[in-house]
């Protein structure tokens, strides 16, 4: 994969650059398109760098986000009873990114439209987080959420870098890490122009997990009392192994 | 060498893995019990979550169970018929641990559970051994030899309780309801804790059925064969908690590990041996309590539901 990955970056991307953009310059007001479309995560995957690459036909900053597939969490909060740390008050968040990173033309914070930010889910702290949870406290569990990926990695507050050749042609890379779940990313580019957005284009990348580990997890998930028999039975035939062994030596 | 366990979701060492499985093997060749009840906290403390652990040491104690039936089996130390009713029991407490495992793990509480049960067996345990073993040591040290106490009826046997039944094998005649209630009890902590459940049923079959100590072990065995193996079906189906690589590779270390502990427990004597483990038992369930009763770095945990 890297390899190919090396292949693509240094022969193919010059040459999809500029067709994409004579192609697209009269079209949309920003386009932009990933060096890989699929990721397979086998059990030495170390992370991958992705390269994206664009080009606008009008002026503005750009930003680009890759969000991870939607899921649900529970976050619990541990309270002292009787001197022993018990899980107590418990929030569901629901879909809510679980992979969050971006990357912008500098310095990000001149995009001075924190309403139009927050409304588009752009910045670790606007993630959107749905829950049925009413108490006041609920800011305590999304915030624990926030710090919980952050610190595995999966949301970087640290924003990457878009860099332009030329006025019209833009790249960047996209940083997927090794502790990556499986499903459907999308890689977004938004474009300001005045605090305003003027254009926005959103590209999928599948994750999928592949090799032996990743079948016994489906494997288990998928045909639950086939792999409980499974386990029991080699199990029962390690054992059985061990003593026709011994008896022998 | 790093492995990814599939269901823990956790790359470990292989090594670390197999050294931890082969402790579990040489307190079993050692002592002659099954090494779970250290292998499952030790599987926690190196980052598995408690209910893998559980699930996962079930798997295990399968392997092992099997080996040393088919070796009580061809010296004919089986009581077929007893084990038969333990079992019964066994299923039905094993069945209902499942089940109370499955709410504790909806409601966030299975790993408290876990942890306090294993604090207070270990515990418990720990202090039993280390008593009755520095006694021995004093014991032998100034030469006095206690002789064997004399066979007295237990009891339990003593109340009457219905369904009296011969056990031809064991030479013994006892109410159903006893090897019922102790296999229950037994299968409760091989759902909730994870251990075989020897710890209970032995004592129990020696003190409470007044069994012949000869076939105790083996009869155990074959109760435990087939308790642990619905469990870990149960548990297959209902939180998907067992890991299968895990316990391949502890059966491994296991299997290797039995060897050196059958010839260290050959060489070192009895009660040093027995002291020695209580020492292990009691450092294991004070870490375990560490966790429990300090401040946590962190009050929050995050788990991905959906």
């Amino acid at each position: 994969m890297n390899l190919f990955f090396k292949f693509l970056l240094t022969f193919l991307s010059p040459i999809v650059f500029l067709s994409m953009s004579c192609a697209s310059t009269y079209a949309k007001p920003i386009v932009a398109d990933l060096a890989v479309h699929s990721i397979d995560i086998e059990h030495d995957f170390s992370g991958l760098d992705v390269l994206m690459f664009g080009a606008r036909s009008d002026v503005g900053r750009i930003i680009v986000v890759l969000r991870g597939p939607e899921k649900k969490f529970m976050i619990r909060k541990k309270e002292r009873i009787a001197g022993v740390w018990v899980n107590s008050k418990s929030a569901e968040l629901e879909g809510v990114n679980s992979f969050y990173s971006m990357a912008a033309t500098n310095p990000f914070s001149d995009i001075r439209n924190d309403q139009l930010l927050s409304s588009l889910g752009i910045g670790v702290e606007n993630i959107s987080m749905n829950t049925s949870y009413k108490e006041k406290d609920i800011n305590e569990f999304k915030q624990a959420l926030i710090k919980n990926k952050e610190k595995s990695g999966l949301y970087v507050k640290k924003v990457g870098k878009v860099t332009f050749w030329g006025e019209t042609l833009f790249r960047t890379i996209l940083k997927f890490p090794k502790n990556i779940e499986r499903g459907w990313y999308t890689a977004e580019v938004y474009l300001f122009s005045d605090g305003a957005l003027t254009a926005v284009q959103s590209t999928p990348v599948l994750v999928r997990k592949t090799g032996f580990e990743a079948l016994v997890y489906d494997f288990a998930y998928s045909h639950k009392l086939a792999y409980g028999f499974v386990c029991v039975a080699l199990a029962v035939f390690a054992g059985w192994s061990a003593n026709v062994l011994l008896r022998r030596i | 060498m790093t492995i990814y366990l599939p269901i823990a979701e956790l790359p470990v060492n292989i090594f670390l893995l197999l050294g931890l499985g082969g402790l579990g093997g040489v307190l079993a060749g050692m002592f002659g019990i099954g090494g779970g009840f250290l292998v499952t906290p030790l599987l926690m403390f190196i980052g598995v979550p408690p209910a893998v652990a559980v699930a996962t040491s079930t798997n295990q104690i399968i392997a092992s169970s099997v080996s040393g039936f088919l070796a009580h089996w061809y010296r004919n130390n089986v009581d077929v018929k007893m084990g038969i009713y333990l079992l019964i029991g066994g299923l039905v407490g094993s069945t209902i641990g499942v089940w109370l495992f499955a709410i504790l793990k909806e409601l966030g509480q299975i790993d408290l559970v876990i942890s306090l049960s294993y604090v207070l067996f270990l515990g418990v345990i720990g202090i039993l051994m280390a008593y009755e073993s520095s006694r021995a040591i004093m014991r032998t040290k100034r030469g006095i030899t206690i002789p064997h106490n004399e066979e007295k009826t237990p009891w339990l046997r003593r109340i009457n309780l219905p369904m009296k039944t011969f056990f031809p094998r064991s030479n013994i005649n006892v109410s159903l309801l006893l090897p019922l209630i102790v296999g229950t009890i037994a299968g409760m902590m091989v759902s909730l804790i994870g251990i075989g459940g020897g710890f209970i049923m032995i004592p129990a079959m020696i003190y409470v059925l007044g069994m012949p100590t000869s076939v105790v072990v083996g009869t155990s065995l074959f109760q435990i064969v087939f308790t642990t193996s619905l469990v870990t079906i149960l548990h297959a189906v209902n939180t998907q908690s067992v890991d299968i690589v895990l316990s391949l590779i502890l059966i491994i270390g296991g299997v290797v590990g039995a060897q050196f502990g059958t010839a260290i427990g050959l060489k070192l004597p009895a009660e040093r041996l027995r002291w020695l483990l209580a020492f292990l038992v009691l450092a294991v369930c004070l870490r375990l309590a560490m966790g429990l009763f300090l401040t946590p770095s962190n009050l929050f945990t995050v788990t991905v539901i959906e």
